[in-house]
Order: C-alpha cells, then sequence, then structure tokens
C-alpha cells in the first residue's frame, strides 16, 4: 500500500520541514534528527510539479532520513505538506504542499515548528485531525481512503516521536495504530517504536474513532491526492476548504478539550494555541481522564495559593484539614471585619468626624486619606460619628471598657496608634494590598508588642464578639 | 445626628448595634466596589443591590449561570474522604460572595482574592479604629 510506504514520507518529509524551520529550536533539532539523518530544507524549497519527483528529490537530498523510507507515494508527500499546512492549525492559509518554498525558514515557520513540538501526545490526536483533514487535498482517494487512518497513524508517529523527543512522552495519548493495525511496519527509530507502543494502548480508542471519522472526508483528501500532480493552482483553494473542513470537524472536540490543554506547561506554550489545536473529537476515556487531571493539577496550584494566603496553612497536608482552615479563616476575617465596624459604631461620638482633618496632621491626613477615601466611605461611618450626647459618650466608653477583653487591645492599642503616628508619612505609602502586615511590620519597627498586641486584639475580637452576640 | 437618630430603631437594635450595621454595611460597600473586576465583588455588589442599600446603579449584569454546587464529579470515585471535602467545599461556598455559582478552580480563585480583600479592610478598619480611639483616647493631642 502506498499509504503504507508512505509512513516514512511524512515521517522524514515533515522533519525536514521541521529541520529547516526549527533550527532555532534545538529541541526540534534532536527530535528530528532522531528521524532524519540530514534533512536538507534547500531542497524543499522547489515546487514540485510531480510529487514523486519531488519526494526523490527530497529524498535524495535527505539522504533517507529513516532506513525505512522508500519512495513514498507522492500524494503521502504531499499529504506531509499539506499536512503541513495543517500542522499549524494557527494558521488561516494553509501552505499547499507545492508551495514548498514557503516552507523555507520564516520566522513563523519555527515559531509554528515550535508550537508544534510542544504538542504533547496528548493533543496528537486531535492534532492529527488537523492533519488529516486540511493537509491533503491532494491526496489520491485510494491513498486518501486507506491512508485516512494510515496517515493518520503515520502523522501520529511523526508527532509521537516529535514529542517524544521534546516531552519524553510521559502520558503520551498519542495511539500507536501503526503497532496496533500492525499496517504500517513503519521501521522507525526503535525507540520510537518502543514509545509508541507505551501510548498504544492509550492513544487507541482515539484513534481508531479518528480514523473512523476521517473516512468520511477521506475522499476529499483522495481527490485533493490525485489532483496534486496535475493542478497545483487547484491546491491552495482546496487545502483552505478542508482546513475549514478540518477547523470545523477538529473544533467539535475543541470543548472537550480546549481547557485541557494545560499539558503544555512542561513547555513553553501560550495556552491559546492549545485551545486552537487541541481539537480532540469524541470524549474517549483517555480524553476524559486527562481533562480530569489537568483540571486537577490547576485545582492544586489554587490549592497552594491559598496556602500562601492562609497562615498556618503550610504546616497541614490534606485537603480537607487545609480547606477547614481556610474556611476558619475566611469566617474569621469576616468576623474581625463585623467586630471592627461595631467598635468603629462605638467610638466616642462626641467625635466630630467632620473636623477630623483638621484634628489630623498633615502626615497624618495623607495616610489616611486614601485609607478613608479607597475602601471605607465614611458617609455614613462619618454620619454615626458626630453624634454628641453626653450619654451616648458615656455608653460608648462604658461598652468599651466593659468588656474587659477590649481594655487590653484598648491599652496596647497606645503603641499601636504611637507608632501609626510616628511613622504617619511613611504609612500613606503603606496603603496597598499588604496593609495589615506593613502596619504590623511598621510597628515592630516602633514597637515591641505589636505581636502581642495584634494577637491580644485577634483575640480580643473574638471575645468581643461573643460579647456582641451576648 | 438627627438623621442618625430618626434611622435608629430603638425597639429592636440598640444605637450603637445600629451604627455598627452601618458601618459595616459601609465597609462591605467599600469592599464590593474595591475588586470590581472579581466574581464574588460582582456578587456581593448585587446582593447589596438588591437589599438596595448600594447608594448607586452599578452596571451587573446578572450572572445567568445556574448554580453550581459541588458536582459530585469533582474526583471520579467519591470515597468519604471526598464527601468531606465536598462539604467543606460547599460551606466555603456560602462563605464567599457569589460562590454558589463558581466551580471549583473559580471558587479557589475568588477565594484567594476574596481573602486579601478582607485583610485589607480588617487592617484598614482597624487602623481606623485605632486612630479613632486614640483621638478619643488623647483629646487629639497626639496629633
Amino acid at each position: 500500500m502506498n499509504c503504507g510506504e508512505s509512513s516514512e514520507l511524512p515521517h522524514c518529509f515533515l522533519n525536514l520541514n521541521w529541520d529547516q524551520s526549527i533550527d532555532p529550536n534545538s529541541q526540534l533539532d534532536s527530535a528530528l534528527n532522531s528521524f532524519v539523518s540530514s534533512p536538507a530544507p534547500n531542497r524543499i524549497s522547489q515546487p514540485e510539479i510531480s510529487p514523486q519527483s519531488h519526494y526523490v528529490g527530497t529524498n535524495g537530498t535527505i539522504g533517507t532520513s529513516t532506513g525505512s523510507l522508500t519512495s513514498p507515494p507522492p500524494e503521502l508527500n504531499l499529504s506531509m505538506g499539506g499536512g503541513r499546512a495543517g500542522l499549524m492549525p494557527m494558521l488561516p492559509n494553509l501552505v499547499p504542499m507545492n508551495h514548498i518554498d514557503q516552507f523555507q525558514p520564516d520566522s513563523g515557520f519555527s515559531e509554528r515548528a515550535a508550537r508544534l513540538s510542544c504538542f504533547d501526545g496528548r493533543n496528537y490526536p486531535g492534532f492529527m485531525t488537523q492533519f488529516d483533514l486540511t493537509s491533503i487535498k491532494d491526496q489520491r482517494p485510494e491513498a486518501g481512503l486507506l491512508g485516512g487512518g494510515q496517515v493518520t497513524q503515520l502523522l501520529d508517529k511523526s508527532q509521537l516521536g516529535f514529542n517524544n523527543a521534546v516531552n519524553g512522552l510521559d502520558e503520551s495519548s498519542v495511539s500507536d495504530p501503526v503497532s496496533g493495525s500492525g499496517q504500517i511496519g513503519l521501521p522507525g527509530p526503535s525507540d520510537n517504536g518502543v514509545r509508541k507502543r507505551k501510548a498504544s494502548a492509550k492513544g487507541k480508542g482515539k484513534e481508531t474513532q479518528k480514523v473512523s471519522e476521517d473516512k468520511g472526508s477521506d475522499t476529499k483528501r483522495c481527490k485533493s491526492v490525485e489532483s496534486y500532480g496535475t493542478q497545483e493552482e487547484g491546491i491552495k483553494p482546496k487545502s483552505e476548504p478542508n482546513g475549514s473542513v478540518s477547523t470545523g470537524t477538529t473544533e467539535k472536540g475543541n470543548g472537550a478539550k480546549s481547557k485541557g490543554k494545560d499539558t503544555g506547561t512542561k513547555l513553553p506554550e501560550p495556552p491559546k494555541d492549545y485551545i486552537h489545536v487541541r481539537a480532540r473529537r469524541g470524549e474517549a476515556t483517555d480524553s476524559h481522564s486527562l481533562a480530569e487531571r489537568v483540571r486537577r493539577e490547576k485545582i492544586s496550584q489554587r490549592m497552594k495559593l491559598l496556602q500562601d494566603l492562609v497562615p498556618g496553612c503550610n504546616k497541614v497536608v490534606g485537603k480537607a484539614v487545609m480547606l477547614d482552615e481556610i474556611i476558619n479563616y475566611v469566617q474569621s476575617l469576616q468576623r474581625q471585619v463585623e467586630f471592627l465596624s461595631m467598635k468603629l459604631a462605638t467610638v466616642n461620638p462626641q467625635l466630630d468626624f467632620n473636623n477630623l482633618p483638621s484634628l489630623l496632621t498633615k502626615d497624618m491626613q495623607q495616610a489616611c486619606a486614601p485609607l478613608l477615601n479607597s475602601s471605607f466611605p465614611l458617609d455614613t461611618s462619618g454620619s454615626a460619628l458626630p453624634f454628641t450626647n453626653s450619654q451616648q459618650q458615656a455608653n460608648p466608653l462604658h461598652f468599651v471598657s466593659s468588656s474587659p477583653s477590649s481594655v487590653d487591645p484598648h491599652n496596647t492599642m497606645h503603641p499601636f496608634f504611637n507608632a501609626i503616628t510616628d511613622a504617619a508619612s511613611q504609612l500613606g505609602a503603606f496603603w496597598h494590598d499588604d496593609l495589615q502586615n506593613v502596619v504590623q511590620m511598621d510597628i515592630r519597627q516602633n514597637q515591641e508588642e505589636i505581636p502581642v498586641s495584634s494577637q491580644a486584639f485577634n483575640g480580643s475580637i473574638q471575645q468581643a464578639h461573643m460579647k456582641m452576640e451576648l | 445626628m438627627e438623621n442618625l437618630l430618626s434611622n435608629a430603631s430603638p425597639h429592636s437594635e440598640t444605637l450603637i448595634e445600629e451604627r455598627g450595621k452601618r458601618i459595616k454595611l459601609a465597609a462591605e460597600v467599600g469592599l464590593a466596589r474595591s475588586s470590581g473586576g472579581r466574581l464574588w465583588a460582582r456578587a456581593l455588589r448585587r446582593r447589596l443591590h438588591r437589599q438596595r442599600k448600594l447608594p448607586q446603579q452599578t452596571c451587573i449584569a446578572k450572572n445567568s449561570t445556574p448554580p453550581l454546587m459541588k458536582e459530585v464529579p469533582l474526583v471520579a470515585d467519591v470515597t468519604e474522604e471526598k464527601e468531606e471535602v465536598q462539604d467543606r467545599m460547599r460551606a466555603l461556598q456560602r462563605l464567599v460572595p457569589g460562590g454558589e455559582e463558581m466551580e471549583v478552580e473559580r471558587l479557589f480563585e475568588e477565594t484567594a482574592d476574596y481573602i486579601e480583600a478582607l485583610q485589607e479592610q480588617v487592617g484598614v478598619m482597624r487602623a481606623l479604629a485605632c486612630l479613632l480611639d486614640g483621638i478619643e483616647s488623647t483629646d487629639g493631642d497626639k496629633l
């Protein structure tokens, strides 16, 4: 089967193309070298009228990249070229096969190559879909029919080898259709085969799905293959509709996989590319579990973030306990806000809040201005304060002094307040997210009992809160 | 002052409590406005708006997402341990404003941001309380 034979062609061709543009990417180079002995970038430059000759030319120049390389059928060559175009799903205009010269190193190509290399095995099937659908309008029908799956497999292999070299193929979901189906005896590098076998079990399901789905578009591909030798002009227009078809089909799985494509975290890959490319069809178990895993990773990431926020969470290990801590912390913060609001309500109402600015020093004013304006609208609180009533004045004082817990903070607040006044000018710059910590830090500079006071305050908050509830 | 007196409901609550509630409300409003972009802030503003406490109309697109209580398929197998985690997730959902409509990842994100905002709020209020305490106790001499 020419498709079977051409299995190597995509390999070498693909690698070849990659090589020429991947120079900046050392990883890809190493990956490619595993497949292609000596790719010659310039050799592909000539647009080939006859795919076969093209292939030969490239093959000859390449010097039989892989030992198994035979004379690949032109369609596969084309397909690879088209596949190349499909390689970059991000590229709206697929590069037709005959425009091989466009494959010359270009800035965008290396970028695409880098992206492609970043695709790990998981994304490969989706990627493969791109390959199958987009590339190959030029393929012959029979080649397309058979190669629908085989090319997929081939591309899988090449991609797999790619990814292997780059990613080490940890949990590559790339199916190993070759080994599984046995159709294509791709005598690729031994390690490649080994890797593929590992992935075969995983990717099998996906691959078969893809293959079956690809059959529909095979005819299209076949036609394109046939016309490759004859019509070069038609390639581009054909490729584009195919590209759109592929994107359409691949996008089916986009939703399923878009979220799960953080697998490229290993490599510097912008997430959006993954969302575009990782179109995966169907909900094969693999993709599901992969998405689950990615999701779990995200969740654990966020948990770590929360751990940093919540003090004392570093010691505990375990999701439930940590969640407990987080919940307690949020609750305590909310209670603090409540308590503080009550405390502010009990501030001496005799204080005419409208005159507060005049009471404050310039520094304090600067420090308090952002405080007052930003997150604490004082219009409502201000109205509460200028309540001048001797009786009321006594009450808050009593309220404050009656609760023994609040007496301590009241006393310790003096050093706190002193620190504030002393560092008033500096405080202005400190009203940031770390306000609390900063204030405590600032106080530490001046006072020694700050931790004690803050703790006492916190303790008093609980007690005062209980008191208030009573 | 007169407004305060008139607004006070002496029957049910003391004046101080009433004031405290208003202050707390002000704090919430400030909190909700400070982090406008976050989901929890939007949910908080919606709640305040519903209570007609939010003085200004804020353009809040009503979240049409259906409530996503922690889906059981959070993990493949729901063992007892996972049940505990689920319970805590639900508790956290209740704590964070707007949390009922968030899934796990989002919930964690919003929780982190909410915690930060709460910390900031507490710091501000605490400093303010101390400041005012200082003013009150020292009769403004220290200033």
